[in-house]
């Protein structure tokens, strides 16, 4: 009898595990899902040392879906070619901004967000920028994350001469959390 | 490794004390199984493994401390067949306290219980910063004692861990293992 009222004792902890439970439930019906958006590479415009392209997640039936419950940017990713057609080597940085209407590099500078730094590309030759080397390279994930919150946002690539050196099969993987 | 056997060690060592204090019956066991990620498009089915310890506070009602270790299986990525690469699943430290309910003692040779728990979770995976974080379990299992002092177990659990910024991850738990028992019956 002693044992049973010793062991009642020790049921302090089910009111707390209740509460635990029902304050913190909204997450039990979450997902996570990937949207896969392809730039057409007639869609990049090129002007003065710079390449420019649109991406508007806000025309794909998954972000239609679930944008409205949208809890999570939890990573986006990019992929692309970088192709070189100088005799000599160039190097090319990708910025990103909810401004599309910037049109030289010391606007993109001054005001877009870098992304990726250092990207070199041999002369005649051409960079193909995977997840993996994506990942090592990439940078201000924050920044990007609140952008891509919006589904709309404009990507810059300064590079030595537009007219020589092309970004070409640009790709953006976005996964996002959502409630269901 | 070696913080995984500290980890264990003071697992077992917990259980055994406050099994010792509420004068009951209590168990050590080690699990391992499948983690099956549930509306989850970024992540492949993975594996875990374990270590826990039961306390029986009522003979229908237990506590188990539990320390878990979680893989999510690598994803391919594609566009249109391509392969734009592989995305790591990444791995998750889980310690936590598990409530059960059920048929846990006397003479059965078999245990039918549900349980619902909490637990803390540390997430690693490559490109997004580490992440410790709430998570909530809910199951339920079935345990075959071919001895006094022997369990074979299954369970099934659901695994429901939040996200900073929001949202959460919810895994599939399917795992056996083994306990052996101490005290009385």
């Amino acid at each position: 009898m002693n044992r049973i009222i010793l062991n009642y004792r020790h049921l302090w902890f089910l009111p707390l595990l209740l509460l635990v439970l029902a304050s913190g439930c909204w997450f039990l019906l979450s997902g996570t899902w990937v949207i896969i958006y392809a730039v057409a590479d007639e869609d990049i415009h090129q002007s003065t040392g710079l390449h420019k392209f649109d991406v508007n997640l806000t025309d794909e039936d998954v972000w239609k879906d679930h944008k409205d419950n949208l809890d999570n940017i939890e990573d986006v990713a990019m992929t692309f070619n970088l192709v070189n057609e100088m005799g000599t080597e160039a190097t090319g940085r990708i910025y990103v901004s909810s401004d599309n209407s910037l049109t030289d590099t010391t606007a993109i500078k001054a005001s877009a967000t870098l992304i990726l730094d250092g990207l070199t590309v041999p002369a005649n030759d051409s960079l193909k920028v995977d997840l993996a080397f994506y990942y090592d390279v990439f940078q201000n994930f924050e920044a990007l994350r609140d952008l891509v919150k919006t589904g709309v946002f404009t990507g810059y690539a300064i590079v030595p001469n537009s007219t020589q050196v092309h970004i070409r099969h640009f790709i953006v993987v976005v996964t996002f959390s959502a409630s269901v | 490794m070696k913080r995984i056997i500290c980890l264990s060690m003071m697992l077992f060592f917990l259980v055994g004390v406050s099994s010792a204090c509420a004068g009951g019956k209590f168990s050590v066991g080690a699990f391992a199984g499948l983690n099956m990620p549930l509306v989850q498009e970024d992540v492949g089915n993975g594996t875990l493994y374990g270590v826990k310890g039961r306390i029986l506070l009522l003979p229908f009602l237990g506590v188990e401390p539990n320390l878990v270790f979680s893989k999510y299986g690598d994803k391919d990525i594609k566009n249109d067949g391509e392969l734009l690469g592989t995305r790591k699943g990444g791995d998750v430290t889980s310690f936590g306290l598990d409530a059960v309910v059920g048929t846990l003692s006397g003479f059965s040779s078999t245990h039918f219980y549900g349980l619902v728990g909490v637990n803390s979770n540390t997430s690693k995976r490559d490109a997004v910063p580490d992440q410790t974080r709430l998570g909530l379990a809910l199951g339920a299992g079935i345990e075959f004692l071919p001895s006094d002092v022997f369990g074979i177990e299954v369970r099934a659990r659901i695994h429901a861990i939040s996200l900073e910024g929001g949202g959460g991850r919810n895994n599939l738990e399917i795992t056996g293992g083994l306990n052996y028992y101490f005290g009385p019956m």
